[in-house]
This record gives structure tokens, C-alpha cells and sequence, in this order.
């Protein structure tokens, strides 16, 4: 099988994977074939500011259900000095800080509660600023930072009454009550809603820095939605340094349009930087962010998945050589490409082949299984219908090797609003409540219980309220909890969540079927 | 010269071959049943008015106004008698989803092995655009990342015949919304191309209008949506590159009076290249 399809790519692959040198300990130690966990949770595979490591063109870490490969495709970088790696700001991070290698760029609660135990919750990541529950809390007591030591979650602190973060103004159309606040940020005199500087604390979970080249791709071959939002007709937003059109899939709620907006808002925010990042700074941290891909590489239960003789949507080249922006829910892409060389009875006789068999069939049900889309704000709304009734793949998760919605744009599906998401009594709770001139949540109505109202802090409207943007599928393994709110602990409560949120009733072995399937991504 | 597909949805794009025959107009505001048509196709939405069953999709409209359920719907349009989808007559016009949540439209009716859908045929794996693609991943699997033939519901603003640009464009709009349809977002890619190359001037004359129900009752759209129309192309004209210096626009804020018949044609904007 001939998988290294771009034309002058050829001699790459080969090369990154005599690099293994760069393996941590642990994942050098789990050779492919080898059917058990790359236990590499060692305080070896962090990444610590300022270290001077090299970045590897090619390097693995290992997960609970496997290892994952990471390209950095310029080739071995030297960190010192990179403001990727470099603590930029005043509370001790770098940007690594919250976006680990080993986790997927993203950040695992194992990886934080290793940090917790390692440091006495001296690290830096755990800065007052955010990876607390509130600045005011007594720091170094784990209760002061349970969020983010439980659910892996990053306090942002948005502006209220929303700020304009494109050209438009913005018109606030909803007014907003906080119900109750269990971290009390909310209702601090100093950090709250109510204090001189009004802010709405809500808490995110890191998203990976990891295929950015896909997450900031113009779509391609949709017509006139290539520039257009499906969802009301605007031109997409347009990058106010070039001028060009651009995506808004890098954030929750879309508010950081391109890479170099994105490290401002971090770096000012999160590293808590007094001065603005310098042009050579930029570039840099765009060019970085650009240049890495990643998947899982190896499962322990299907062995190698890099390799030849693997279905070509799975392994950490197969986001390096997909092409970019491209919708891939047809019959040919089926989104992840093609599984048939692993369906039961034609995979090889191997160790593996059940396993495989078991992510043929996921690979299925991601794309085939339709179950009936409602009542999900911002999307069913903008044309769709409610209900749909497509699958994962041709429903929401439809981006060619990559699995976010290439729409874009941000949508409520319930992880955060009542009634969907009755359970996060850990989180703050909003009452908002729309204006009688506004066009109210298409189906929740002008009251809405959220823990985060997600686009409407960005856009001050009632109909984006709880809205926030699909993610990419990729290093799923590496990089638990899921959901913006870090809902999910594992992938089967992901799934069950999909389940009951949908009323789809899927069976436990489609269950099984699709864990196996996303892990192995 | 742009491909125009207006082949591509089948039975959705007849519906200028039909109008001379209509004759049967229908105003209403409705809750929609959604009914499940099979396993492997979407579903379709209808309502019961006047002793008729009617599918609530208009035919020619792509990616706008799906029904709702939770939202009631106004329908407007002129029935094409020799048509049918979902069980119910089919018709060229308009619907709106009604802002306001209303949790009495939430009817389903399941499948009942009568009324069949058909899965579009550009999604059929056995579409004999996937041919070739399917005979390379035998010994290729990795075709299978590769971007796969599409076709895209796009229409043009450049004519079948000649590949000329249509000098005028008239976009139409629901019931109280700013939104085009993708259609004519299509269709504004080439009207702003050919503004710019030809150094046009473009005249925008917003309208907004009444819809007259067949109930008796009238629809008055909201004071300033002509004006909200116009703005919104601005932004999306500019956006694509016009000058704005070029465009001139002109705003009927009053509501031309519905009739009943096509009054959906009243809620448009007029563009033309002079």
C-alpha cells in the first residue's frame, strides 16, 4: 500500500521514523507489537519552560491505550530560546506549559495531578491567574484548584457586557444572573461580575495545538460557503492583519481567529505577559504551531498504526499528508478514509485482528449510523432543520482526516446548558435571559441555565448562547477528559453522553466499537 | 465559463417548468411533522391544511428554511400539482421558522414503509462519479484521504448560453431575516467578480412586505428590515471587494401590501450593474 501520496513527500516519512532516538524512556521501551500499554507517565515526558530540550522531527509518547506520534515537519527544533518553550510571562509558564507533547499539545488531568503531586502544586501551571478556581483563593490547597486538578479546565475570564473582538460592534441582547457559583469568582468583589473590571469567569479545557495547518484551512470545494457561514449568510471573519478570510476553529468560542491572534490573547491572558509579543515572537509561535501533526501511532490493541498495511486515516502521517479544508463525508473518504482491510474475516490472522476488527466497525457507525440531530442551538437552526438525521460523520464531524465540523461555527449541543447537562454542580451556573427584542435560543427559549454561554460572550447574542466549536478528533487518547468542559472522563462517557443527548440507542457493542475506533485516531 | 449544476437535486429543481401551471395559492402559519422516510435518508417535514397534505420544503431551495419542530412555520407558494415528497403536494415559495419557541409543534410520525425517501444520488456510493475512485483504492487504499469528486449545489450569475454575467440578480428573503440563501450567495460571488472587472456602479433597492394569510390575517414585517436587507448586502458586497463608493442602495422601508399571491417576492433585493 503505497500511503505517502504528496508529491515530493516521499523521502519524509522514512526519515522521521529513524528518529526514534527521540522516544521518552517508556515509549522506546514498547516497540510495535508489542500488545501492552506504552506506560510512559513518567515526570520524564514533561515538558518544563525553559528546559533547552529538543523538539524531534519525530517523537512518541505513550498514553493509557497506546503511544502517540507527533511530526514536528521542519525537523528537529532547538527549544531554547523558542517563545513556545520560553516562560514569557510573569507567573513561569510557556506555552507548553498547557499544551504537552505527550498530551496531544492539549493537557490530561493525569498529566496535572502528576504535576500536583511532583511540585506540591508549585508549578506553574497551577499560576493563581487561571489554574485556580478563582486568583482570590488560598493558593496550594487543592480545593483552591479542583477544576483543574479533576476536570483538567482553565479559567477564562471574558469581558461583561461582551467586547468586540471582530470589526462589527457588538449589541448585547441578554442580560445575565449568576445562580449559583461553587468556585465564588463569579461573585468576587475583585475578579467578578460585579467588580470594577466586570468579567464572567468560565472554564475551558487547553485545546490542542496540534494540526493547526487543518484547524486554520479556508474550506475548499463548498461553493460559495468556502466563504460564506452556512449559518447566517455573513462573509467569514477576515484576519485584520492580511485581510484575507479566515477560519474560526481554533478556539471554543472562535474568538481567536488565526495563530498570531490566538498567542496575544494567550500570552497576555495565560502567561500573564505584560508586553505584547514581538513580530519575531509570532512568527515563530505560528510557524511552530503550523508545522506539527499528530495521531495516535501505536494501540495495544492493534499494534503499529503507522505503518503499511494500516488503514491510511489512522497514524500520526495521515494528518501530515491529508489535504486541508476538504469535506469528507461521502461514500470514498467516509471522513477517516478507508477501513475495510481491517473488517472481520479480511484482516490478517493476527493478535490483533479482533481489535481491528472492532474499530472496522466503529469506523462504521462514526459514519453510517444515523440517529436523529434536534434542538441543537446554532446548528439545527441555521437551515439544517430540526431534526436531521445524518451520522457523527455527515452530521457535525465531517472535516476530511480530522473530524471537526468544517462549517464552522460554534454550536450549543448541550454539554453545558440545562437540561442537557444537569450534572457539573462543580461549575458556575448562569441564568441568561434575553431581551423581548432579541431572536431567543431557537429552542430553549429566552431563559437559558448554562455554565458557560460560550459564543454569546463573544457576539452578545441570544441564539449563540452555550455555542461552542466542534473539535478535532485526532490524540483523543492522549488527552482526557473530553468535552469544553472536560464532561466526559473517558471516551465511553463521551459516547454515552451522544447517546442519551440524542436518544440514539446505540447498542453496547456500536458503544465498544466506537471507543475502540476514536482511540485509535 | 462556471458549470452551472441545476441537475443535481433532481425533482427540487423543476420547479420553473411547473409555475406556469400553478394556480393554487397557499398562505399559512403551521406547526410541521417531521415524518421519518428510512434508515439511510433524512428526513421530511409536512402539514396538514385544507383537507391537503403538503411537503414543506419549497422546491428549488437548498440549504434555507428546513422546518423546525418547537418553532411554527409560515408557508407561502403556489402548488405544484403534479408533484409529491413526504406524502404531500410540493409547491415553489417560501418558508419561515417562526422565531419563538412553541413546544406544541413536536410531531413525529414514524416510519411506515409507504412513504419511502431516496437517498440523493450524489450520495449513493454506486454514483458513477465514484467509479474510478473505488476501482484505485483496491490497490490503493490511501484514495480514500484524497479529496473525492463533488458536486456542489452552486448556480451561477453567468448565463447558460452565452457566459455572460446577468446584469441584474434579485435575491428574495424569509419572513423577517437578513439571510440569503446559498443560491444566491453562489450567485454573488460572480455579480461582485463582475462588478469589480467590469467597474461597474451596483444599484441595491431593498424591499420589505406584508404577507396576506389565507386566514385572513396579515403578516407586516418588521419597520427597518428593508434597510437591514441593504446593509447586509453591503457588508457582504464590500467584503467581496466592490468599492463601496460604487454601490448605491435604496431602501422602501414601507410594506408593500400582500395579496396572497407571490407575496414572499415582495421581501428582495434588486441588484443590477449599470
Amino acid at each position: 500500500m503505497m500511503r505517502d501520496f504528496m508529491p515530493g513527500k516521499h523521502v519524509l516519512l522514512p526519515a522521521l521514523m529513524l528518529m526514534a532516538v527521540q522516544l521518552p524512556v517508556a515509549a522506546q521501551n514498547n516497540a510495535a507489537g508489542e500488545n501492552e500499554a506504552a506506560a510512559d507517565t513518567s515526570i520524564g515526558a514533561w515538558w518544563a519552560p525553559d528546559e533547552g530540550r529538543l523538539f524531534p522531527a519525530y517523537s512518541e509518547y505513550g498514553n493509557a491505550t497506546g503511544r502517540l506520534g507527533i511530526i514536528n515537519s521542519a525537523g528537529d527544533l532547538d527549544t531554547r530560546e523558542h517563545p513556545f518553550f520560553t516562560a514569557l510571562g510573569s507567573n513561569g509558564r510557556a506555552c507548553v506549559t498547557c499544551h504537552q507533547p505527550g498530551d496531544g499539545m492539549s493537557l490530561s488531568v493525569a498529566t496535572i495531578r502528576e504535576r500536583w503531586e511532583a511540585t506540591d502544586g508549585k508549578d506553574p501551571l497551577f499560576a493563581m491567574i487561571d489554574g485556580a478556581n478563582c486568583p482570590d483563593l488560598p493558593p496550594g490547597e487543592e480545593s483552591s484548584h479542583s477544576l483543574l486538578l479533576n476536570k483538567g479546565l482553565i479559567r477564562i475570564g471574558m469581558p461583561w457586557p461582551p467586547a468586540p473582538y471582530a470589526p462589527d460592534p457588538v449589541e448585547t441582547e441578554f442580560d445575565i444572573e449568576v445562580v449559583r457559583d461553587p468556585t465564588g469568582c463569579n461573585l468576587s468583589t475583585r475578579w467578578g461580575i460585579d467588580s470594577d473590571n466586570p468579567t464572567i469567569s468560565v472554564f475551558r479545557r487547553p485545546r490542542p495545538v496540534l494540526n493547526i495547518a487543518h484547524m486554520v484551512e479556508l474550506p475548499h470545494g463548498v461553493g460559495a460557503h468556502d466563504i460564506f457561514f452556512y449559518a447566517d449568510k455573513n462573509l467569514l471573519h477576515t484576519d485584520p492583519e492580511t485581510g484575507e478570510f479566515v477560519q474560526g476553529l481554533l478556539m471554543a468560542d472562535a474568538r481567536g481567529l488565526t495563530p498570531r491572534n490566538q498567542a496575544r490573547d494567550a500570552a497576555k491572558n495565560h502567561l500573564e505577559l505584560k508586553r505584547p509579543l514581538s513580530e519575531a515572537e509570532l512568527q515563530a509561535l505560528e510557524a511552530f504551531e503550523l508545522q506539527l501533526f499528530g495521531a495516535q501511532s501505536f494501540d495495544t490493541g492493534a499494534g503499529n498504526l503507522d505503518g503499511a498495511d494500516t488503514p491510511p486515516g489512522l497514524g500520526s502521517n495521515a494528518p501530515r499528508l491529508a489535504p486541508r479544508g476538504t469535506l469528507g463525508n461521502n461514500p470514498v473518504n467516509r471522513v477517516f478514509g478507508d477501513f475495510s482491510m481491517w473488517k472481520a474475516g479480511q484482516a490478517s490472522s493476527d493478535e490483533y485482528a479482533d481489535f481491528k476488527a472492532s474499530v472496522e466497525r466503529g469506523a462504521d457507525v462514526f459514519f453510517s449510523r444515523r440517529f436523529y440531530i434536534n434542538d441543537v442551538g446554532a446548528y439545527n437552526d441555521k437551515g439544517l432543520g430540526n431534526p436531521f438525521k445524518r451520522s457523527c460523520a455527515s452530521g457535525c464531524h465531517n472535516t476530511l482526516a480530522m473530524g471537526m465540523d468544517m462549517g464552522p461555527f460554534p454550536m450549543d449541543l448541550g454539554t453545558n446548558t440545562y437540561p442537557w447537562q444537569p450534572n457539573r454542580d462543580d461549575l458556575p451556573l448562569f441564568k441568561v435571559t434575553c431581551k423581548p427584542n432579541a431572536t431567543p435560543h431557537s429552542y430553549l427559549g429566552p431563559v437559558v441555565y448554562t455554565h458557560d454561554p460560550g459564543r454569546a460572550l463573544i457576539t452578545g447574542r441570544c441564539r449563540d448562547i452555550g455555542a461552542t466549536m466542534t473539535q478535532q478528533m485526532r490524540a483523543l487518547a492522549a488527552r482526557p477528559p473530553y468535552f469544553v468542559n472536560g464532561s466526559a472522563d473517558t471516551l465511553r462517557e463521551l459516547v454515552d453522553f451522544y447517546d442519551r443527548r440524542f436518544n440514539i440507542g446505540y447498542t453496547d457493542q456500536e458503544k465498544i466499537d466506537l471507543i475502540n475506533f476514536m482511540r485509535a485516531l | 465559463m462556471k458549470l452551472v449544476l441545476r441537475s443535481l437535486f433532481g425533482l427540487l429543481t423543476l420547479g420553473a417548468a411547473f409555475s406556469a401551471q400553478a394556480q393554487t395559492y397557499i398562505n399559512f402559519v403551521t406547526c410541521p411533522v417531521v415524518r421519518d422516510i428510512g434508515a439511510e435518508v433524512d428526513v421530511c417535514f409536512y402539514a396538514d391544511y385544507q383537507g391537503e397534505t403538503y411537503h414543506l420544503s419549497p422546491i428549488g431551495l437548498i440549504d434555507w428554511g428546513q422546518p423546525e419542530l418547537k418553532h411554527r412555520l409560515l408557508v407561502e407558494g403556489e402548488v405544484v400539482e403534479d408533484q409529491s415528497y413526504c406524502g404531500g403536494k410540493r409547491f415553489i415559495g417560501r418558508t419561515t421558522v417562526l422565531p419563538d419557541v412553541d413546544l406544541e409543534c413536536n410531531d413525529y410520525m414514524p416510519f411506515n414503509n409507504r412513504i419511502i425517501g431516496e437517498q440523493r444520488i450524489d450520495k449513493r456510493p454506486e454514483h458513477p462519479k465514484y467509479r474510478s475512485v473505488f476501482e484505485a483504492m483496491k490497490t490503493d487504499p490511501s484514495v480514500s484521504i484524497q479529496p473525492a469528486p463533488v458536486s456542489l449545489p452552486v448556480e451561477s450569475a453567468i448565463n447558460d448560453e452565452g457566459g455572460q454575467v446577468e446584469r441584474d440578480l434579485v435575491v428574495y428573503f424569509a419572513f423577517n431575516r437578513d439571510r440569503i440563501d446559498g443560491v444566491s450567495a453562489g450567485k454573488l460571488l460572480d455579480f461582485a467578480e463582475a462588478a469589480k472587472n467590469g467597474g461597474y456602479q451596483v444599484v441595491a433597492k431593498s424591499y420589505q412586505a406584508e404577507t396576506h394569510l389565507d386566514s385572513g390575517e396579515t403578516l407586516a414585517e418588521h419597520a427597518g428590515m428593508a434597510e437591514k436587507r441593504s446593509n447586509k448586502m453591503l457588508r457582504i458586497l464590500t467584503g467581496l471587494g466592490i468599492d463601496p463608493q460604487r454601490i448605491s442602495l435604496d431602501n422602501n422601508d414601507g410594506n408593500i401590501a400582500g395579496s396572497g399571491k407571490h407575496d414572499w417576492k415582495n421581501r428582495r433585493i434588486e441588484l443590477s450593474l449599470e
